[in-house]
């Protein structure tokens, strides 16, 4: 499976890697974008199985990835792992189609609680 | 909308919690910081926040811990670490530590995306902003030292 990772850090894209293989989704092949222009256009020419995003980015931030995704009728599975993960926040993302919300910091096992039963029923 | 005594402790636990869980680095909180270097170049993360409170939180250390906390989330050789990725490294820090503090702050309030100084003798200043908070920690009992500053706009 094809998992997309979208953050303006390449720090932070390798950190992300690193913990979902910990996490035990080594066997899957992952994506990196810089922004949500970059991941949009990647997700236009291959989809993939699923998006994990930061909200704040340059050029287009994770919200608005979404959004152009929602509008443009790209159904992917969606998720964010940001910093700034207040209850407002997450509803926000919520109410517009986010499937989950991981705070950075994080551990192995909040990627494994939300992934695996979203990549089981894939 | 903080206390002397919530925002330290809302900062120590942030930035514990942060080192700890990206980086496996347990850090620990001093009281006294060492004072900044004249000799060594210092890197300085920085990420402001805007609404209902507004001011900066600076993530600072000089460039031999810089380098350390860069090679710790690349998982490389700290010798084999460039700049641009202690800049971006940094950046992260600061953002991570600025987002977790963001989410104590009532609705509206912004995040900017994180920007990064660096120096010798370098003094970091936000316009129309002043020092609310300086907290210092430790890394390796000693082995080197950073610090955490939280500016408030007046």
């Amino acid at each position: 499976m094809k998992i997309m990772i979208v953050d303006d850090s390449k720090a932070m894209r390798m950190i992300v890697m690193r913990t979902l293989r910990q996490a035990g989704f080594d066997g899957n092949t992952f994506i990196e974008a810089e922004n949500g222009a970059q991941a949009f256009t990647a997700i236009s020419a291959d989809m993939p199985d699923i998006v994990l995003c930061d909200w704040n980015m340059p050029e287009m931030n994770g919200l608005e990835l979404l959004q152009k995704l929602n509008t443009e009728q790209k159904k992917v599975k969606f998720g964010f792992v940001t910093s700034e993960a207040s209850p407002e926040m997450r509803e926000k993302a919520l109410a517009n189609g986010a499937l989950f919300l991981i705070g950075k910091p994080f551990t192995a096992e909040a990627f494994q609680g939300v992934l695996q039963p979203l990549l089981a029923a894939k | 909308m903080f206390t002397d005594e919530t925002l330290q402790a809302d900062i120590a636990k942030i930035t514990h919690d942060v080192f700890e869980t990206m980086l496996g680095m347990s850090v620990e909180r001093i009281e006294a910081a060492q004072a900044p270097s004249d000799t060594k170049m210092m890197y300085t993360g920085l990420v402001t926040v805007s609404g209902s409170w507004s001011g900066a939180i600076m993530l600072a250390c000089d460039a031999e811990l810089a380098r350390t906390i860069a090679s710790m989330m690349f998982g490389t050789e700290s010798s084999a670490t460039t700049d641009a990725e202690i800049n971006d490294a940094m950046g992260e820090m600061a953002n991570m530590i600025g987002g977790n503090f963001k989410s104590m702050i009532p609705p509206p309030v912004t995040l900017s995306l994180p920007s990064v100084a660096t120096g010798i003798k370098s003094v970091v200043r936000v316009p129309g902003c002043s020092e609310v908070g300086r907290y210092a920690f430790e890394f390796r009992a000693g082995e080197a030292q950073f610090t955490v500053c939280v500016l408030e706009h007046s």
